[in-house]
């Protein structure tokens, strides 16, 4: 992708250096899609850095006004790394990272200076008056309105990244269109009601993106959760990158009667999702048939297992998925604004849509050792059955955290008003940076966020007796997560979680529902 | 970055283009600095050439015009365009500096 690729032996242009590299946490990406460009600490070399930027963003593709956006996101970020993250005397460098991803360009700024700590950004005030107005987190600001994804990640000993999508300004199906009121009971994937029909399912072609995006915004409104599938040109892309893998059921007249996708996303199982049928071809049976492709897909690609979202405002998918074999354990309550709407509009918070998980594993599941807290061990170990996986769950003798540093990843999707916390390695610190992420997450304006600790990990009771302290609650388990499987917690920023409202199918749900209800101290 | 002044009968025009970031906004705070110790200056930041602006940029405009108004005097913007019009506009500026869409209308 980047001109300076082509660097491999490191060319030294003073303060800097060009590289194609590639870190372990991307193996698997192509390095032509992948440039790294370190650079000294001093504001003399900001230019530079932000030509090799702007390089990058016209080999993706980007016109001249997103260029300029690009630029002055990462010339902010940049600028930060520089005048806060290293003593004024300290030379030293960082990295600046341009990963080519689909329809976009991925850019992340890593530095090994001092730890992050969110409760020091400012926040900038836009309707402050001139006298009250100060100018601080004005950096910040302008870079959450010119690129589509921020995050700033601890990486504990390794330092902090800040990390920058922008997404081409390509067609959204959607754009222009007055807002389509939700219907009332979304679609059941496959009811059967009429003649079933015949249909060839087979991967989407990249021309029938529009027809597929189009399918779901018929269905869905502006409703779904997966962003991407708006924009055809990103779900084409994504297909062919391999993120996304789009199924699709044609007619005998080459009309797409229906879609159903397979998402895989870092450190989570794949996902079956985006089950779209037009209605005239509701209740015939597609969805069934995309569903047996993508399993019959998934299990040729060695696969361990697939999970799914399941919507709890109707029974229809539980039933559905639980005719295909998948089992219930865990649930993102609240996981879905009410109504969402695009960047700069606040989502409706008032009545967001909670989703029951299930898993279904293809092959026998292997044997595996777990670390559950004691207070939820019978419920997870319960889980563990309905899942038909052998789990001892260990009694951890752990009684602090490692005296390492914690490293954390924490990613907000703004449109859906919420957060993510991963952390890959628990360390002394977990406890106050879990306690700044939240007060950071809040400012924000995330309304949930959704956590997931590694269940092999015998300090993973600790975390969980600290997090619930600061108000998480423990809402499930999912299998599968990276390298192990992840115990999963929710917490709640003004979100009242509507526990009889959920529309819940199987006994599992149900007892699952009820005990997260009975540990949830804001739950009436 | 280049600042070129010129004194309008009351009002001092200075005409900023190219980039106006942390790299030049010293520059920009001394040129800007010239002016605003007068008693009741009427300071006009005409950006018609001005292409790009970042925070550093934009928070240097900012103590220009408290400066002023510690002064007695007033800041005025106009001739914006593309994103410098668009940071500005984000950055709520415009509910206390007045904008204008070139010299003459701010005179």
């Amino acid at each position: 992708m980047c001109a300076v690729n082509s660097l491999e032996q490191s060319e030294s242009n003073g303060g800097m250096k060009s590289r194609a590299v590639e870190t372990p946490s991307d193996a698997d990406i192509n390095p032509r899609d992948y440039c790294c460009l370190t650079v000294s600490n001093d504001l003399y070399f900001v230019p530079i850095a932000l030509d090799y930027v702007r390089g990058a963003a016209t080999q993706c593709g980007f016109g001249d006004a997103d260029l300029q956006r690009i630029e002055l996101a990462v010339e902010e970020a940049v600028s930060n790394v520089i005048e806060h993250a290293f003593a004024p005397d300290e030379v030293a460098t960082f990295d600046v990272i341009c990963r080519r991803v689909a329809k976009g360009l991925e850019i992340r700024i890593r530095d090994k200076g001092m730890p992050f700590d969110p409760s020091q950004m400012p926040e900038y005030q836009p309707d402050a008056d001139l006298d009250q107005q100060t100018g601080a987190g004005l950096g910040g600001f302008l870079i959450k309105q010119f690129v589509d994804e921020y995050e700033i990640c601890n990486l504990g000993p390794e330092g902090k990244e800040t990390r920058l999508v922008k997404f081409l300004d390509t067609l959204n199906i959607a754009e222009g269109l007055p807002a389509k009121p939700l219907p009332e009971v979304l679609q059941p994937p496959d009811t059967p009601t009429a003649q079933p029909i015949d249909v060839n399912v087979r991967w989407m072609r990249k021309d029938e993106a529009i027809e597929v995006a189009k399918c779901v915004y018929d269905s869905y409104g502006y409703s779904y959760g997966y962003e991407h599938i708006y924009y055809p040109d990103r779900v084409a892309a994504l297909n062919q990158s391999g993120e996304l893998r789009s199924a699709v059921a044609v007619t005998e007249s080459g009309e797409i009667a229906g879609h159903f996708a397979l998402v895989f996303a870092d450190n989570m199982p794949a996902e079956i999702a985006i089950a779209v049928t037009k209605q005239q071809y509701r209740g015939r049976g597609v969805a069934g048939h995309l569903a047996k492709f993508l399993g019959e897909r998934a299990r040729a690609m060695r696969l361990k297992g697939l999970y799914g979202k399941q919507v709890t405002v109707h029974p229809y998918t539980q039933k559905f998925n639980h005719k295909l074999g998948y089992h219930d354990c865990a649930f993102l309550l609240a996981h879905t604004p009410a109504s969402t709407a695009f960047k700069g509009i606040a989502p409706d918070n008032s009545n967001r849509g909670s989703d029951v998980l299930g898993f279904k594993y293809f092959w026998p599941a292997a044997p595996r050792i777990i670390y559950p807290p004691d207070r939820h061990a019978e419920m997870i170990v319960k889980l563990y059955d309905n899942l038909r996986v052998p789990a001892t769950a260990a009694r951890s003798s752990e009684s602090e955290f490692p005296s390492c540093q914690t490293i954390m990843r924490v990613s907000v999707n703004a449109r859906k008003a919420l957060g993510d916390i991963r952390i890959p390695q628990y360390g002394s610190d977990v406890d106050d940076m879990l306690h700044r992420e939240l007060w950071r997450l809040r400012r924000e304006e995330v309304r949930v966020v959704e956590m997931y600790l590694n269940l092999a990990d015998a300090v993973t009771p600790l975390v969980v007796a600290a997090a619930e302290q600061l108000g998480f609650i423990f809402t499930g388990i999912l299998p599968e997560t990276g390298r192990s499987d992840s115990l999963i917690m929710q917490w709640f920023n003004g979100v009242h979680v509507d526990y009889d409202s959920l529309q819940l199918v199987s006994d599992t749900a149900r007892e699952l529902a009820a005990y997260i209800r009975a540990n949830d101290p804001a739950a009436v | 970055m280049q600042c070129v002044c010129d004194k309008t009968g009351e009002a001092t025009v200075i005409k900023v283009s190219g980039r106006l970031n942390a790299a030049f906004a010293p520059e920009f705070d001394q040129e800007c600095g010239k002016w605003i110790d007068e008693e009741g200056t009427y300071l006009v930041l005409d950006l018609e050439e001005l292409d790009y602006i970042s925070s550093a940029g934009l928070r240097c405009i900012l103590m220009v015009a408290k400066r002023l108004k510690a002064k007695g005097g007033k800041l005025a913007m106009c001739g914006l365009q593309g994103m410098v019009e668009e940071v500005v506009n984000l950055s709520g500026f415009a509910a206390y500096i007045p904008i204008f869409p070139s010299v003459p209308e701010a005179l």
